[in-house]
């Protein structure tokens, strides 16, 4: 966090995303950072452990990482510390707590469901 | 006072692009504003790693259908950057004629929808009209109004006939006058400015803090560009100007857009006439393993994709940022403290592909429904009507 902080506010990079992922073996959070004047990509790589994933979030230093973070949470199953809220953004209402369908283990849990139209 | 909630959405059958936001009231202004999404999530991003990467171009085309270039655009070059590969010249000119083709119908789109908020259905009407042309052209370079298909990793699918081209070049030619005449329209009339001048401020600082992009960024002074600060395609080939205002409100945003239509119809044109030839694409056979990035700017800012390769045909992690899921944030910060009358353009003004501004509904805290959405519109127009009548316009 102090890192992105550093980026953000004094280097004053533009926040692209963050990019959640899972890995296999960990999870990963990737932060895209861009500074124009010098047409530099940073991307910070953010290695988490499956059990128990937590890091530090980053929407007290800028407000634009709000909506990833709560997406990251609902996606990947990712818990932020020191922010207010994490409540869902994108999946629906009835969707059951601690189905994270970006996990590689992910199973479908409503039987019934016509998701993957075979593409 | 009593405050009461004003649910606007989610669900509208015009447009696409359903969100939720709820308004808290005290009278007339806008207290606070709760936006929720989430009603159309399709799961792309988990759809396209099951494809292989030639399929997930055609998938993420129909994230949008307004801007369906922009995500292919930002898609293909984050598969080049894996390789890494330079697309062939002549494909880089075709990408960049589709993609601007594709910002000046969009914020045409965008005219003809605030025009009517505001009850001026007559710019509604032109700017619509105004649009069928440009689909026109690009159904005449690409063979298709919408959903052009052009893009795959390494190239285009398909040329531009040169025969094609003094047609097109003669149809935007004849666009221009008409621009013109509405620009002139827009421009100078007193009662638009009084409309829109002041009204859903975002202040440069919050730009940055809310990460706010495209013409949301551009109309507060923030001059990023990703066309102009990191070049691809034929944009560092061509001379075209970063169109940035300073005024932090909807009317920013307005002329925002309004100009960088004719640098759009300048890059169309340029690239047009200094076609260069050979071959359109590289016949790209396996991503080895590997991560890349790539970024487009779209009609209504950035997209950003980011695919990581795993040596197999498919991505093993596709993510796809849109502008909106920047740019929606910002109302937090422009809404509260306007009047419900206001609040529908200063919604519209982001350009969220506007779905729920028409179906609004203000609600009492019983529940007692107090406008629906057309009287919601129609408190709109009839402040612009107000605004004439003081200023003695009939």
């Amino acid at each position: 966090m102090p890192m992105a902080g550093y980026i953000f506010n004094d280097l004053e990079a533009r926040f692209h995303i963050a990019s959640g992922l899972d890995a296999r073996t960990h999870l990963e959070i990737l932060y895209h950072f861009s500074i124009e004047n010098i047409n530099l990509l940073i991307s910070l790589r953010v290695k988490l452990y499956k059990e128990n994933p937590k890091v530090s979030s980053l929407t007290p230093v800028f407000k634009g990482a709000d909506w990833i973070e709560r997406e990251i949470h609902e996606l990947l199953g990712i818990d932020f510390d020191g922010r207010p809220d994490l409540k869902r953004l994108l999946l629906a209402d009835e969707w059951p707590e601690g189905v994270y369908p970006l996990r590689q283990d992910y199973q479908e849990w409503d039987k019934n469901a016509i998701r993957d139209r075979g593409v | 006072m009593q405050k009461s909630v004003i649910s606007i959405g989610p669900y509208h059958p015009l447009q696409e692009e359903p969100e939720l936001f709820m308004l808290t009231v005290e009278g007339e202004t806008v207290v606070d504003i709760e936006v929720s999404i989430g009603y159309n999530h399709r799961g792309i991003e988990k759809l396209s790693e099951r494809c292989n990467f030639d399929q997930s171009t055609f998938v993420i085309e129909r994230i949008c259908g307004i801007c369906s270039t922009s995500h292919p655009f930002a898609y293909t070059r984050a598969v080049e950057d894996i390789i890494p590969v330079e697309v062939p010249e002549r494909a880089r000119y075709i990408r960049t004629i589709i993609a601007e083709g594709e910002r000046i119908h969009s914020h045409l789109l965008w005219y003809g929808l605030a025009g009517h908020f505001l009850g001026y259905n007559t710019v509604y009407m032109w700017m619509w009209k105004l649009r069928e042309e440009i689909l026109d052209v690009m159904e005449i370079l690409s063979g298709n109004r919408n959903n052009y298909a052009m893009f795959k990793p390494g190239g285009v699918r398909r040329d531009i006939n040169s025969d094609d081209i003094p047609l097109a070049l003669k149809k935007i030619d004849a666009i221009i006058p008409t621009l013109d005449r509405l620009k002139k329209a827009i421009l100078d009339d007193p009662v638009l400015h009084a409309r829109l001048k002041g009204i859903g401020i975002l202040t440069k600082e919050e730009a940055v803090d809310y990460c706010a992009l495209g013409p949301t960024s551009r109309a507060s002074g923030v001059a990023r560009d990703v066309r102009k600060d990191a070049p691809y395609g034929a944009y560092d080939r061509v001379d075209w100007d970063m169109i940035v205002t300073e005024s932090c409100d909807v009317w920013g945003k307005a002329v925002v857009r309004l100009l960088e239509m004719y640098e759009s119809i300048k890059i169309v044109k340029t690239c047009l006439q200094n076609l260069p030839g050979g071959e359109i694409d590289l016949n790209i056979k396996s991503i080895p393993p590997g991560e890349g990035i790539g970024a487009h700017e779209a009609p209504r800012g950035e997209t950003f994709h980011y695919v990581r390769s795993d040596g197999t045909n498919r991505p093993a992690r596709h993510k796809v940022r849109a502008s909106t899921f920047m740019n929606l944030p910002t109302l937090k910060a422009t809404v509260p403290g306007s009047s419900i009358s206001d609040a529908t353009i200063i919604l519209a003004a982001i350009d969220p592909c506007y779905c729920c501004t028409e179906r609004m509904a203000v609600r009492s805290r019983e529940g007692k429904k107090l406008y629906g959405g057309q009287e919601l519109i129609r408190l709109s127009q009839e402040k612009t009507k107000k605004i004439k009548r003081e200023m003695g316009i009939k």
